[in-house]
């Protein structure tokens, strides 16, 4: 709620009101996926990695060959958080999408607007 | 899980070590001077205003300062020479590479990706598919021929449906609009400025300048959280400041803000507490600018933005029910989610499916079950109510007379005039607004339109002022008083007629107007016609009587929806005040294309009459699946294009933040770089910022 007025004028700046880009790219980075994910690093055993390092891996193969493959539970509680976040946004995509715009509603608000336009319909 | 393959790009290292670092203490010397060029040149430019201009010398600032710190410690030999010139030298080409996008429109270009993305989802499934098949045919996790072939196939669709949804195209526009002296100039900038830090970035560099483990770590750290910190930067920690900023000035979002500093805080949060006096009133008590929040006995507690003191109750006492409610049933039901009982699998299947189901959708329903007309909940709950109460129950609405009643035309024939009509039918006056009828005083409706509703503004009448306190009674005690009136018709001379009444027959929110999708309240009757004698219904909204019939300073009434003018009866047209009532016929329904608006009940009828009223006009003759509703709410609503766009942005959003977070994870959990605890718990605190 309190990034709603700034984040409509960064959106305003970059042009992207009305847009798609406005849906997904400020979510992308959150410090929710990140402490999560972190909390699931730290209880891998730091002993895999250093067999690793040993077996002369840099970060980049560590991360990707051990860690990613070894915390699947967790990445897959992150997207499933993560879904069900993007798919039930509403207040935001009803800000920044117009309600004319129909090619870039998205499903919230179009049952929104469905919800008022249907009843008045006749056939 | 498949390792990441990056095809490993190797760009040749130009000078050695030493070398390169003199290098790069005359490129800093350039790019300072650069710098510091474009910062003269932005301050001089009345052109660039706003939140560009801020952006573009905050940035020009950080650079600034990079910069310098940068030469100095290089300079010296420093190891943070070498930190600073990478920091700097990655950020401009983050900054190029975004500017690139943001100015070829890919960013935007999302919008066209939305309108062929439908074309790739069935290759989507199809990778979806041999994924889960490939990894549900690997034995224990190893993989077999079949299972890489599925890989494969999985990648395969992927491509294709990349393909599909032009991709190719795409990459086309993008390269055509590089092409231009801007775009070419950002490429240049990002390429040259990346090679600076992949350069800067190996070891050779490192050692010369004997950089410690730590130093190194630092790197890595702050690589690997860059992407994540950078766009919570830009998307969540700059707006946040900016809001903070903004609560600490008077602004309307135009013009200039001016700085109060904690003046609104220390509005929102006065209180002031008074003791009252005997005969004394919270209002007097309170000092000026302060309204009464609560009171407890004779202690008046007082706020200057009461508002605010509400939702923090408000807030308060939804978390202490929310929580336990919540949280006690769900431990049940996650016991239950983990257990190994027979068919769990299809059940934590079933139990996941309404998060999937629109938020939206959920409340429209949940709206439509509370509704104040229609809802079956508030039904029950009404109905509970009055019987605690002991009122009278509200009419039976699965009652099978009500059925009948409202889909038979009643004509049961004229009774003898001055018989008392046991009028069982429901005389409508059905009104055509071009078409109102010349017996109703043209002075007294002055029609108005508020808001898009068609009202017609009637001269006060102390009637309406009684049906007006009735109507709120009747809204309150949920009761039906049946008030019993003799009206003399004008027509008829000076006989009294026994009418139905007009008030009594209706109950709060038991009319409902199918075009304002609301339940109308029949206020009473007022008088109309020459000599004001006559009823007309008055109808105003059930939730707000108050806003839609005012009283006047006279003591009557005005506004309301008095549309109700004409009724017709065995297909003749009567003014509403001059109907022929003790004939008794009418129809509610004998006029086709027209809505009834006022609807009249005899006393014996009410339960028909009422639960009449709260069903559509039209007779339902048989209840059959329709399917082609869902084709024209699809038509109705680009409802196809919006699951899609769904798709896109969820996809979009899941894939991003489990890249960025992996990342920032990543960093957090193994790589010990100073500041990353600050860092860490920066984020944390975010998590708090209600969203």
């Amino acid at each position: 709620v309190i990034l709603i007025v700034p984040l409509y004028q960064l959106m305003v700046a970059l042009g992207w009101v009305n847009s798609l880009a406005a849906l997904v790219f400020p979510f992308v980075f959150n410090a929710y996926g990140t402490f999560l994910i972190r909390q699931f690093f730290v209880s891998i055993p730091k002993d895999l990695e250093e067999a690793a390092v040993i077996d002369g891996a840099s970060r980049w193969t560590i991360l990707w060959r051990i860690f990613v493959p070894l915390s699947t539970p967790a990445i897959a509680t992150l997207s499933t958080f993560m879904f069900l976040y993007a798919w039930n946004s509403f207040i935001w995509p009803f800000i920044v999408i117009s309600g004319g715009n129909l090619d870039n509603h998205v499903l919230t608000v179009s049952l929104q607007q469905l919800g008022g336009r249907a009843a008045d319909s006749r056939t | 899980m498949a390792s990441i393959a990056l095809p490993s790009i190797r760009p040749p290292r130009l000078l050695d070590a030493s070398t390169w670092l003199r290098a790069i203490l005359v490129w800093r010397g350039v790019h300072t001077v650069a710098i510091g060029a474009g910062l003269v040149w932005l301050l001089g430019a009345e052109a660039v205003e706003g939140p560009a201009r801020i952006a573009g010398l905050a940035a020009a600032v950080v650079f600034l300062l990079l910069d310098l710190s940068a030469l100095v410690a290089l300079a010296r030999r420093r190891h943070l020479g070498r930190t600073l010139s990478l920091a700097a030298d990655y950020l401009t080409f983050v900054a190029a590479l975004v500017t690139l996008l943001q100015t070829n429109r890919v960013f935007v270009g999302l919008d066209a990706l939305g309108g062929t993305f439908s074309r790739g989802v069935p290759f989507l499934l199809v990778a979806l598919l041999a994924w889960v098949l490939g990894g549900v045919v690997a034995r224990d996790g190893r993989p077999t021929p079949v299972s890489r072939g599925l890989r494969w196939v999985a990648w395969l669709a992927v491509a294709a449906a990349l393909v599909a949804m032009g991709l190719l195209p795409g990459l086309a526009t993008f390269l055509a609009r590089t092409a231009s002296p801007l775009g070419l100039t950002l490429v240049l900038a990002g390429v040259v400025s990346w090679y600076l830090a992949w350069r800067t970035f190996q070891g050779d560099v490192g050692r010369e300048l004997e950089a410690s483990n730590r130093s190194q770590r630092t790197l890595d750290g702050l690589l690997f959280v860059s992407p994540n910190l950078l766009g919570f930067t830009a998307f969540f920690a700059g707006p946040l400041l900016f809001s903070l900023f903004v609560s600490l000035t008077e602004w309307d979002a135009f013009g200039d803000a001016d700085f109060v500093g904690l003046g609104n805080y220390a509005r929102i949060l006065a209180l002031n507490v008074q003791f009252l006096g005997a005969g004394e009133t919270a209002s007097a008590a309170l000092p000026a600018g302060y309204f009464e929040w609560f009171s407890i006995r004779n202690m008046v507690v007082g706020a200057r933005d009461v508002m605010f003191w509400t939702s923090i109750r408000n807030i308060v006492v939804f978390t202490l029910f929310a929580l336990p409610l919540s949280t006690i049933p769900a431990l049940f039901l996650a016991t239950l989610l983990n257990s190994k009982a027979p068919g769990i699998k299809v059940f934590r299947a079933i139990y996941f499916i309404p998060s999937i189901a629109g938020v939206v959708a959920v409340a429209l329903i949940w709206r439509q079950l509370f509704s104040a007309t229609t809802g079956w909940l508030n039904y029950l709950i009404s109905r509970f109510v009055a019987f605690f109460n002991g009122l009278p129950l509200l009419p039976e609405l699965t009652d099978p007379r009500v059925r009948s009643s409202t889909s038979t035309t009643r004509a049961s024939g004229a009774s003898p005039s001055g018989t008392r009509p046991r009028s069982r039918g429901s005389s409508s006056c059905s009104s055509s607004s071009s078409r109102s009828s010349s017996s109703v005083d043209s002075a007294s409706r002055r029609r108005a339109d508020h808001g898009g509703r068609h009202r017609i503004q009637a001269a006060p009448d102390p009637r309406a002022g009684r049906a007006l306190r009735r109507a709120r009674r009747l809204r309150d005690a949920d009761a039906v008083p049946v008030p019993r009136r003799r009206l003399r018709v004008a027509e008829g001379g000076q006989r009294h007629l026994p009418l139905p009444a007009p008030p009594a027959a209706l109950q709060p929110g038991h009319r409902r107007d199918r075009r304002r999708g609301t339940g109308l309240f029949l206020v009473g009757g007022r008088g109309a016609g020459p000599d004001r004698d006559h009823h007309v219904g008055v109808f105003a909204s059930p939730d707000d009587i108050e806003r839609d019939v005012q009283p006047t300073s006279d003591g009557g009434t005005r506004g309301g929806f008095m549309d109700a003018e004409t009724v017709e009866i065995d297909g003749e047209e009567y003014p509403c005040s001059t109907s022929p009532r003790s004939a008794g016929a009418s129809s509610r329904r004998s006029s086709s294309g027209r809505r009834p608006r006022a609807i009249f009940a005899a006393v014996d009828d009410l339960d028909d009459v009422v639960g009449a009223n709260v069903r559509t006009a039209e007779q339902v003759d048989s209840i059959s699946p329709q399917p082609e509703n869902f084709r024209r709410v699809i038509e109705l609503q680009n409802l196809d294009r919006s699951l899609t766009n769904t798709l896109l942005v969820t996809l979009l959003v899941v894939g991003g933040t489990v890249l960025t977070s992996i990342l920032g994870g990543y960093a957090f959990a193994r790589i010990e770089f100073p500041g990353r605890d600050a860092m860490f718990l920066v984020y944390i605190g975010s998590i708090m910022v209600p969203s």
